[in-house]
């Protein structure tokens, strides 16, 4: 028998052997959600559906001018921004929400929120097939630039992965952060034109939105492949990568730098 | 001499209580200037150290308080040394509560898979043994029904069930037989000492001393983090039942004076 340190067997280097239980929290959370309810995981499709056409309903008449086909300008900004407002808000509650597990048991502390995180991806992927449902209902076509939206997915990804690991450690010392990040993504919700034109906000703001505003790189992005069917602009998407990889590598820097002593706070 | 398979070195470890006891906008403010207000460090074991052979049982006595559980915790790598250093070399399945690890919303056969999965244990190994856990558990009639649903007996049945079926090299075990009844608690204790004939290391909490006496060949006694003794189990427990006695003897003691002290104090704030 070799004889090791006891932190090397908890290390990140033999992280396979901890992905049948990743998966395993990823259903769990995915179960947890939908299990009592009588339509189950239909609701995954069903609900932004329902949020769609309500939406469709209140705003279409009002902004038809300037939008032309208002479900699916909608539907782009809405899947992006609940992915990295719901995604990022599951990870931050991750590392305080199963505290009493990480205290009674020995599990890698990242898997909670990567586990977290990959909860947000699959509601996400419940949510294009809503979006499908959608395209195909009005009629909206597509073309081979689809092939990039990948490329949006893995920028809105990494940016919320990042996000949200650094609000979970920032949670763990200051709790009020997650009472906060509620008022902070209704801000973030007006701050970015989901539901109405870009071009109705005042010269000034709009600038400021479309170059500091993360989000809005993503839903722009979206918007460009499945409304113009074009390339989305190369230089946003630079930029969306650019704000991912700095968050992710501001919080992994953190991360390793408090989860020695993270313990004894949670 | 073989190679331990535990090996505690000058170990220290402290705790942080987080007391929430606010006095008001002024006190918060001194404890946060003081960089209290989130840490009081509070030494849970002081300077403590072990050597474990594999194969051996060992038994941790000590009044409520006295470290028992945070040793086990630093032995299981959920809490790290603040001081000295932990070796440990073998797989551990640490039951350090009633259904620690249980998602009360799932089932127990999905709980089984769960737990199962964070003791590190494979999926094949978890199918393989899903009949023997369900046995011991006698839980065959309520594998399906949320573990929430579950009496307290219940969940400690299927977390024994479950940790001592991964066949980790170190079983940990702290006051779970508490809340069986005393046929299962008998079973168990068969369980473990069937383990013990394996090769596997015990180590066992109990405030139940004829358990820590039936199973643990040795003893270590802790009193406020700090070693008090260690050896064979008899003498332990006897020097542990004798403290016992004179502390009760001392509070009695004690009681009377401490009283009129408490009076004096608050004379003089009163004054002051």
């Amino acid at each position: 028998m070799k004889r090791q340190p006891l932190q090397q067997s908890l290390a990140v280097t033999n992280g396979w052997r901890y992905a049948p239980l990743m998966l395993n929290l990823v259903a769990r959370d995915l179960k947890k959600k939908y299990r009592a309810s009588f339509l189950g995981y239909a609701w995954c499709v069903l609900n932004p559906l329902l949020i769609m056409i309500i939406m469709t309903v209140v705003f279409s008449r009002m902004f038809r001018q300037s939008i032309e086909n208002y479900p699916i300008y909608f539907f782009c900004g809405r899947m992006m921004y609940v992915f990295v407002t719901s995604g990022a808000g599951a990870v931050m509650k991750s590392l305080v929400g199963n505290a009493a597990l990480m205290r009674k048991t020995r599990v890698p502390y990242y898997m909670f929120p990567f586990s977290a995180f990959l909860t947000a991806l699959v509601d996400f992927l419940f949510n294009l097939v809503a979006f499908a449902i959608v395209m195909i209902f009005t009629g909206t076509p597509v073309n081979h630039r689809i092939l990039a939206f990948p490329l949006v997915i893995l920028q809105a990804g990494i940016f919320t992965f990042g996000f949200g690991l650094l609000l979970a450690i920032a949670n763990i010392y200051f709790r009020d952060i997650q009472y906060l990040y509620a008022a902070f993504t209704t801000a973030w919700m007006y701050l970015t034109p989901l539901f109405y034109p870009v071009t109705s906000l005042p010269e000034g703001i709009r600038g400021i939105i479309q170059r500091w505003n993360p989000l809005y790189y993503f839903v722009e992005q979206t918007r460009s492949i499945f409304l113009d069917r074009a390339w989305p602009n190369q230089i946003t998407m630079l930029k969306g990568f650019a704000v991912g990889f700095i968050f992710l590598a501001l919080s992994l820097l953190l991360y390793n730098r408090v989860k020695k002593n993270m313990m004894l706070y949670l | 001499m073989p190679q331990p398979i535990i090996e505690l070195d000058h170990v220290t470890v402290r705790y942080n209580l987080s007391r929430q006891k606010n006095k008001g906008l002024k006190e918060y403010m001194k404890a946060m200037a003081r960089r209290e207000l989130k840490f009081q460090e509070f030494i849970a074991i002081n300077d403590v150290s072990l050597t474990i052979q594999p194969g051996e049982s060992w038994g941790f006595i000590g009044t409520n308080g006295a470290g028992k559980s945070t040793l086990l915790k630093t032995i299981t790598g959920i809490l790290r040394p603040y001081k000295g250093t932990v070796r440990v070399a073998g797989s551990i399945a640490p039951l350090l509560e009633l259904g620690a690890g249980f998602d009360q919303e799932l089932t127990g056969r999905e709980n089984i898979m769960m737990n199962g999965l964070i003791l590190g244990m494979s999926v094949r190994d978890i199918y393989s043994r899903f009949d023997e856990i369900v046995d011991f558990s006698e839980l065959e009639n309520f594998l399906d029904v949320p573990v929430k649903n579950y009496s307290s007996g219940m969940k400690s049945r299927l977390g024994f069930s479950i940790a001592t079926s991964s066949r980790a090299d170190i079983l940990i075990a702290d006051e779970v037989l508490a809340t069986g009844d005393t046929a299962f608690q008998a079973k168990c204790e068969a369980r473990m000492a069937e383990l013990l004939e394996g090769g596997t290391t015990l180590l066992f909490v109990s405030h139940n001393m004829s358990s820590v006496q039936n199973l643990c060949e040795k003893t270590l006694w802790l009193e406020h983090g700090v070693y008090q003794a260690s050896g064979p189990t008899e003498e332990m427990l006897a020097a542990y039942a004798d403290y016992l006695e004179r502390m009760a003897r001392d509070e009695d003691l004690y009681l009377s004076e401490d009283e009129e002290d408490e009076e004096e104090k608050t004379a003089e704030e009163v004054n002051a």
